[in-house]
């Protein structure tokens, strides 16, 4: 994988999100520079999923700031650099009535792929995660696993600086999430910044941040 | 050619591939208008003069109700496994994806209604040469209504019982453009007047929908997502 055009800092200063009202994040800060990734350890509901919802700009923090930068020369900002996120859901956002394929060929579109490119990053990125037998098989007839991998292998096509992943490794056998630690490890080395929650240590060099 | 164009294009392929094979909202669509098209007829009874009196309001409300029904759910199925957050959080606007989606309900349940509309103007006893016309009126008000019925899914979207809070949402705001358009085919009926005063109010609540519910649709999309 080669290096990202643009690498990217994010830094957020005693950070704090609600849900329903009810105060469930406060006080979190950190700095990430193009290369780190951080993983987000708590239990369920202590708001993993909140958190990156407001990294991601579909929510608003309650209290704090959040800010990102694209360089080091560059002037920090608090708006979500959007298009340069790929963001994994807690659940594979995969349609069980579409193949592999066609799933991937809907998600190259939205991130812009040349036409030319398309085909060849498809068939890269599912042979990445594993499933490229699986290529042409409706997602109704994958597992949990596979799922995951399908949904996964966005991530690989995305070529998207900043990663948000939402437990990344749910329902993966150790062999799969040993594929895609690995994948997070080459995006770091191509100078990109993730943030993950998780309940599992994922096998990639990363900051830890207890929540809840 | 930037993102967005091959983004929209994306979504309705994606859509069409799913509503063709699924069998979802556009076949109970037009099975609803089926099934409200010949009730209604055998409810007013054999007399040609009364089901030509109520061909206009019957044909108009099975187009709105079989829109309703179609486009319900329109975007639960994206919320419900997280796609319409990733596309949240990966986009500064949703504009293309709902553009698309209109436009894959249009494919999938715009045509085929605009196919057996002419069917029911001849079920109910409409002349043979007054039923393109009587069609062309409620194409002329589809628009209006495609807007009316997204918007309210999208309102609805992520909410307990989104289908029937959409249908509720969007019955009060159809009702402008349902009147008007009912007399509409009326005026046509009678006097033979396409382009009456109320075609052009059916037109204009289209033009008037189509520029301001968008917007708030894909706002309350967004909104919904918090």
């Amino acid at each position: 994988m080669g290096p990202y055009q643009t690498s990217w800092n994010v830094r957020a200063r005693d950070l704090g999100c609600d849900r329903g009202g009810r105060a469930i994040v406060r006080g979190v800060s950190f700095t990430l520079e193009s290369g780190d990734a951080l993983q987000l350890f708590g239990a369920n509901g202590a708001g993993k999923s909140t958190l990156l919802n407001v990294f991601g700009g579909v929510a608003t923090p309650a209290e704090g700031a959040l800010h990102w930068q694209a360089g080091p020369a560059a002037s920090w900002d608090a708006r979500t650099p959007q298009r340069q996120v790929l963001f994994l859901a807690d659940a594979p956002s995969v349609k069980a009535q579409l193949t592999a394929h066609e799933h991937l060929r809907f998600w190259a579109a939205a991130y812009g792929l040349p036409n030319g490119d398309r085909e060849s990053a498809i068939s890269a990125a599912l042979e990445r995660v594993g499933i490229e037998k699986l290529k042409d098989t409706r997602a109704e007839r994958f597992s949990a696993g596979q799922r995951r991998r399908l949904d996964f292998a966005r991530a690989l096509l995305a070529r998207r600086p900043i990663w948000l992943l939402d437990e990344p490794t749910a329902a993966l056998d150790a062999q799969s999430a040993e594929v895609i630690g690995v994948a997070i490890t080459d995006h770091l080395s191509a100078g990109g910044v993730a943030i993950i929650a998780t309940h599992a240590t994922l096998n990639a060099p990363s900051k830890r941040l207890a929540i809840g | 050619m930037s993102a967005s164009p091959r983004f929209l294009r994306a979504t309705f392929a994606r859509d069409f591939a799913i509503a063709t094979r699924s069998g979802g909202g556009w076949f109970y669509g037009l099975l609803f208008f089926a099934l409200f098209a010949t009730l209604s007829g055998l409810a007013i009874g054999p007399e040609r003069a009364s089901l030509a009196i109520a061909a206009p309001a019957i044909a108009w409300l099975a187009t709105a109700f079989a829109l309703q029904l179609a486009s319900a759910d329109c975007f639960e199925s994206d919320f419900r496994d997280g796609t319409l957050r990733v596309l949240a959080a990966e986009n500064e606007s949703l504009a293309p994806y709902y553009v698309g989606k209109l436009l894959s309900l249009i494919a999938t349940i715009g045509v085929p209604l605009i196919c057996v509309i002419p069917v029911v103007f001849l079920m109910f006893g409409t002349p043979a040469s007054d039923v393109s016309g009587a069609a062309a009126l409620i194409i002329i008000g589809m628009p209006a209504l495609l807007v009316i019925v997204l918007f309210a899914a999208a309102i609805a979207t992520g909410l307990r019982a989104a289908g029937l809070l959409a249908s509720l949402i969007g019955a009060p705001l159809a009702a402008a453009p349902l009147i008007f358009g009912v007399l509409s085919v009326k005026s046509l009926f009678e006097r033979g007047v396409f382009w009456s005063p109320e075609t052009m109010l059916v037109a204009a609540l289209g033009l008037f929908f189509g520029v301001l519910l968008p917007p708030f649709s894909i706002a309350a999309l967004r909104y919904g997502l918090e």
